[in-house]
This record gives structure tokens, C-alpha cells and sequence, in this order.
């Protein structure tokens, strides 16, 4: 079955492909949208030359606030573009899409490698590119990624595709691995504590502490 | 005597910047070790170098040989079956590839796996080589969960000591000591519970910690518990009494 993520492109919105199985090799980013992959770059040259060679846009001011938006250190701009590890890659592609200002973001697998202080900072960057019209699309398989962010969820299988409304559906972790909060929670219920669906941590430690106390 | 891994001063910088330095390790046989780092701080480069495909400063001094996994994607057109030359294996090492791998047919071409079997396959690779020590970098995420702990049992089974390289906080409990990278070398260092119990510094530095380690943490803070707890059943058993 082909899917086109295309026909998913709404302004103002986050939608998300869990077990999706395309590939993104082959596409290049422009105006209308950037694909952040962490495909390593094969041209030889450095970042900041890079910029200032290929967009036509291109200004200092506004390459600085692209790559501080993304968290590309500024060290990264005397780097070779073949130099750079997969997640300043992925940094770099994004700049992208930031100084050809598209109007849709694809990100693949974009959470892997980083740590949690980055991987909060842009669960919250992505929400506002949205109160800015811009459509993020996140391909992952990192359900805890998406805990707690706003989006709408789709599940790919062979066949078919489908909206995912609840976190806690068993349907979903025959595909992708089960967060280890939802994951506990699920332990709980099935030793007889009984505990709502929680997807925060710290709601779920309040329900822990009143179910004892 | 145990065989080491001496990691003495190495540093690595790039065109007049130090991606890291100082950093001093004795990588000991039997003693699994997990690094974590932050995002290009050079853990990767780390296990180049131990492969001596970059240069840098200091010395990294080897008792004994050992393999290093930076890649894992296949790219000769031959099946499983010679990839891994079944059949000359081992009984023990068969049946584990069966475990492991879960297919029932090992005549398909490595080429036209998919990543992660690709993956599983070069694993199974090196652990039937059973190399002393066993470099492995950060791409073990696009496994399950219990993929990967069931590839750590069996590395640990063939008396190969791992040392492995993750951004994945839930995999750092399947290893008894962490250490965490910084630009001046070794932030923290030490058997894995003692690490995570220096939780502020891990939340300063931006790392988060494995869902059952910090839940256990303010489970202690609010003093429903005593001890930081690893698995489920452990934490229920405490928590309800």
C-alpha cells in the first residue's frame, strides 16, 4: 500500500507515523518542506560556507538564529559538512528547512541520540512552529517521544493505516516498543492495583502515593 | 590476571578544538561498562580511535585484541546460512541464533535484510568470534528492549566484555558501571546505581534517568520506599507491601 505524507500536511499541526516504513533517502528539502534525516551530507565543504554558498537568502544574522532555534553549536559552523555526527547532521537539516523557511517539517527518527534536556526542548519548539503555520511530521518509533505532545498519531501496519486515540492500546505494541511508564502501568493493573492510564510521571507518583496512603 | 583496555589521557580534537580530552580509563576484563555522552561529544569518535581510524592524543594501550562494531550494515550478496557459516557453528552458538534471530529460513541473502535483522545478524557475528572485548556503538536502539538485553546475556554467557556506547538511558541498567562523557573527559564514573543516585547532577547535565531508577528516587523522597528499586516487581513488592 503507498502512503503519501503529503496527503497528512495540515498548517498548525503535529501528526505522527508510528511503524512507518518509507524511506526518505532520495528527497531533498525546500521551500515547501524540509526533511530532517540524519543521511549523511556528501558535499565537501564547511557548514557555514555551505549556507552562505547555497541559499540565496542567505544572511548572518538570520543563519545565527536558525542554527540557535536548533541547537547547532556555533563551533559546528567552521566543521566539514562530511564531518559532522549524526545528530549535528540532523541539526544542520533542519537549519535547513529554518532558513528556506518551509512550510512543512518532515523529522525522521529525529529524537534518537539525543538526551532528554534536547529531546524536551523541541517537543516544545515543535509545538510553537505550529502557532506559526508550520505542519510538523514526526516518523518514529519512540512512543515516549510523543507522551504528552499534542498530535495526531497514525499507526502503519502492512495493509492499512489507523488513528491511534489511547497510548495504552495493546494493538499499538505489536509494532513499536511500549513506553516503560505505560509498560508499568499495564504491570500494576494486572496484579490488581489499579491505576488510571497516566502518561506523566508525576501524576502517576501522586496516584502511587494515594493508593498507599 | 584480568586483561585491560588503558585509556590514558586520550583526547581528540578537531582543527583546534577539543571535541573532549583527559580521559582516563581502565576498561577491565569482566566488568561490562555503558557511556553515555552528550550529543557530539565524541563518544563514537572514542571507538574510532580504539580502531585506529582517527588520530588523536594519548594512548590507548590494549592487553589483548578486540573488535570494534561501528557499522553494521551488510554489503556482500551471500546468505545468512555463509554469513555466519552455520555450518561449521557450534551447538550452543546454533541454538542462541535461533533465539536471537527467530527465522526459520537462513537462506535469504544478508543484502535483502532489513536493518534490523541486518543488525542481529552482524551481532551474532562477532559474538560467535567471542573477542575478549567487544566495542559496540549507539545504533542498538532500533532494537526491542529484550533484543537487547537478550544480546547482553549472551555476550555475558560467551565471557565477552562489552563496553558499550548509548544515548538510550533505559539500557544503562542492563550494565554494572556507567560512565558519562564530558568535554573534560570523565564526568561521573562508578558502578551504575551509585552514578544514578547523583541524580541532580545527571538532570543538570541534561540527562534523564531510566523510568524505574527515578521513579524509585522520588518514591524515596516522598519516603514510601528506601532503596532504589530496577525492575517492576521488585517496586510493586515495596511499594504494596
Amino acid at each position: 500500500m503507498e502512503i503519501k505524507l503529503k496527503n497528512f500536511i495540515e498548517p498548525g499541526k503535529i501528526v505522527s507515523f508510528l511503524n512507518f516504513s518509507g524511506s526518505f533517502q532520495k528527497f531533498k528539502s525546500n521551500k515547501k518542506v524540509c526533511y530532517v534525516l540524519d543521511t549523511p551530507f556528501t558535499k565537501n565543504i564547511k557548514v557555514g560556507n555551505y549556507f552562505r554558498k547555497y541559499f540565496s537568502n542567505y544572511t548572518e544574522s538570520k543563519f545565527r538564529d536558525a542554527c540557535r532555534i536548533a541547537l547547532l553549536d556555533p563551533i559546528v559552523v567552521d566543521t566539514n559538512l562530511k564531518n559532522l555526527s549524526k545528530t549535528e547532521i540532523k541539526k544542520v537539516r533542519f537549519v535547513e528547512g529554518l532558513m528556506y523557511q518551509s512550510d512543512t517539517f518532515v523529522f525522521v527518527n529525529f529524537e534518537k541520540g539525543f538526551y532528554e534536556k534536547n529531546r524536551a526542548y523541541y517537543r516544545k519548539l515543535f509545538l510553537k512552529l505550529t502557532k506559526y503555520n508550520k505542519c510538523i511530521l514526526l516518523v518514529t518509533n519512540d512512543v515516549s517521544f510523543l507522551l504528552g505532545m499534542k498530535s495526531q498519531c497514525f499507526l502503519f501496519t502492512e495493509q492499512c493505516y489507523e488513528q491511534i486515540q489511547d497510548f495504552y492500546d495493546d494493538n499499538l505494541y505489536h509494532y513499536v516498543q511500549m513506553p516503560q511508564i505505560i509498560s508499568f502501568v499495564k504491570f500494576l493493573n494486572k496484579r490488581g492495583i489499579v491505576m488510571n492510564h497516566y502518561v506523566d510521571q508525576k501524576e502517576l507518583l501522586k496516584a502511587i502515593y494515594r493508593s498507599v496512603s | 590476571m584480568a586483561k585491560q583496555i588503558h585509556f590514558l589521557d586520550v583526547g581528540l580534537n578537531y582543527k583546534k578544538r577539543w571535541i573532549f580530552s583527559n580521559f582516563n580509563f581502565n576498561f577491565i576484563e569482566g566488568i561490562p561498562v555503558c557511556l553515555i555522552g552528550s550529543e557530539a561529544s565524541g563518544k563514537s569518535s572514542l571507538l574510532k580511535m580504539v580502531k585506529n581510524e582517527i588520530s588523536y592524543t594519548g594512548s590507548i594501550l590494549c592487553d589483548e585484541p578486540c573488535e570494534v562494531i561501528l557499522d553494521f550494515h551488510l554489503e556482500d550478496d551471500i546468505s545468512i546460512y555463509e554469513y555466519l557459516n552455520i555450518k561449521n557453528m557450534d551447538r550452543v552458538f546454533q541454538q542462541d541464533l535461533q533465539n536471537f534471530l527467530k527465522l526459520k529460513n537462513y537462506s535469504y541473502s544478508v543484502l535483502k535484510l532489513n536493518e534490523v535483522y541486518q543488525l542481529k545478524v552482524c551481532l551474532c557475528k562477532y559474538l560467535f568470534q567471542c573477542p575478549r572485548f567487544l566495542f559496540v556503538d549507539d545504533f542498538l536502539h532500533i532494537l526491542s528492549l529484550e533484543d537487547r538485553e537478550l544480546f547482553f546475556q549472551m555476550a555475558l554467557k560467551y565471557g565477552i566484555t562489552l563496553f558499550y556506547v548509548t544515548s538510550s538511558m533505559e539500557d544503562v541498567l542492563f550494565f554494572p558501571y556507567l560512565v558519562v562523557l564530558g568535554r573534560d573527559g570523565i564526568l561521573l564514573e562508578g558502578s551504575t546505581l551509585k552514578v544514578l543516585k547523583e541524580e541532580k547532577i545527571m538532570k543538570r547535565l541534561g540527562y534523564s534517568l531510566p523510568f524505574i531508577v527515578d521513579l524509585s528516587l522520588q518514591l524515596i523522597s516522598y519516603e514510601l520506599i528506601t532503596d532504589i528499586c530496577c525492575n517492576f516487581k521488585e517496586l510493586r513488592s515495596k511499594v504494596w507491601k
